[in-house]
């Protein structure tokens, strides 16, 4: 009789451990998809986007007497990756970091991103644009960012134009600001 | 008084089965609570996200007409177009808006001068249509391009605009 009761409360105990292990396995799956959707990846934002895209094709002051054109920072990034010069000897890369780097002072002190506290905009080069941790920062270019970059962003936002340089690969421009929420 | 006791047991039984049969169905609503409150929170943004996109593409569709734009380029505007567009008074319901303004962003200038055809190009806004009251606008970046000349060659130089599109504050009763 003892035993009987034994038995129907170990498969009373076993059922409970499988409805726990059961909940625990549903939870761990909830948890993966839900964090594999995201994975801390930043969303980008439109607004910035739009802006980089413009910004590419701005007439810098450069000109390139064998081409009869001032260069537009799109073609600059080009340019400044196959270390080319200016017509009045300026250095290509120079002359997009000066361009971009008073164009973002700009942009910071109209607003128009909100009140940003930190921004950094950054070149990288890829020869697989679907694969974007195999890129490098392109030698020569260096990150124009200003602010002091906290420990608390705020809230953060990137957002990234790439540049084809043909079959070599893609040039990608990231921009990415802290703002006051 | 077996009959009984058994009777008894199985009652016991029944509850501790409706018991255990609440806890689970209160933790799966929990569950259920906790993952809506995570997937409401996203939407709210996306609500915002999608609005800022929405506006964005009003811009485009306007900076994208024929009239506006330079040599079939995505979001730019040519500038001599703009300045015979500007005396034009019949452009300014073309587009459907209660106001558009376009402004240069950059190079930046802090003092707003109205374009004309006797100061262009040394202006830098240019109001198609001037918004009314009870208005809110939607801005986007924009080249802004005109036909210039250096050593006997014709380029076109481009400079940064915002596009300011104007449309009616809707009043909610």
């Amino acid at each position: 009789m003892l035993k009987i009761r034994d038995k129907k409360s170990q498969s009373e105990i076993i059922g409970l451990i499988i409805i726990i292990v059961l909940v625990l396995v549903a939870g761990v799956v909830f948890l993966g998809i839900y964090l594999r959707g995201d994975s801390g990846v930043l969303r980008e934002d439109a607004e910035m986007k739009n802006f980089l895209t413009t910004s590419s094709k701005y007439t810098s002051s450069c000109y390139r007497t064998e081409e009869t054109k001032f260069k537009t920072l799109g073609e600059l990034i080009g340019d400044c990756y196959s270390l080319r010069l200016c017509s009045d000897g300026k250095s290509s890369c120079q002359v997009l970091q000066d361009t971009y780097g008073t164009m973002l002072k700009t942009l910071k002190e109209s607003n128009s991103f909100g009140l940003v506290n930190y921004y950094k905009l950054g070149f990288y080069f890829s020869q697989n644009i679907s694969d974007l941790t195999q890129r490098t920062p392109i030698s020569g270019l260096k990150d124009i960012e200003e602010g002091v970059r906290g420990k608390n962003c705020g809230v953060q936002k990137t957002a990234s134009n790439s540049i084809s340089m043909g079959s070599e690969g893609d040039v990608i421009v990231e921009l990415a600001i802290c703002k006051d929420e | 008084m077996d009959k009984r006791k058994k009777g008894r047991k199985a009652q016991f039984k029944i509850q501790e089965m409706s018991f255990m049969l609440l806890f689970i169905i209160l933790f799966f609503v929990l569950v259920f609570l906790f993952f809506i409150v995570i997937m409401t929170s996203g939407l709210k943004q996306d609500f915002v996200e999608g609005e800022r996109e929405q506006a964005q593409m009003l811009i485009s569709r306007v900076a994208d007409t024929p009239e506006l734009n330079c040599q079939n380029t995505m979001s730019c505007i040519d500038a001599d177009k703009l300045i015979a567009l500007k005396s034009n008074k019949n452009y300014e319901n073309f587009w459907h808006v209660e106001g558009l303004v376009i402004e240069k962003f950059y190079p930046f200038s802090n003092r707003t001068v109205e374009c004309n055809p006797g100061n262009y190009p040394n202006c830098n806004t240019f109001t198609i249509k001037k918004p009314s009251n009870n208005t809110l606008a939607d801005a986007s970046f924009v080249s802004l391009c005109r036909k210039e000349s250096y050593n006997g060659y014709g380029y076109d130089k481009c400079e940064i605009a915002k596009v300011r599109v104007y449309s009616l504050v809707e009043v909610e009763e």
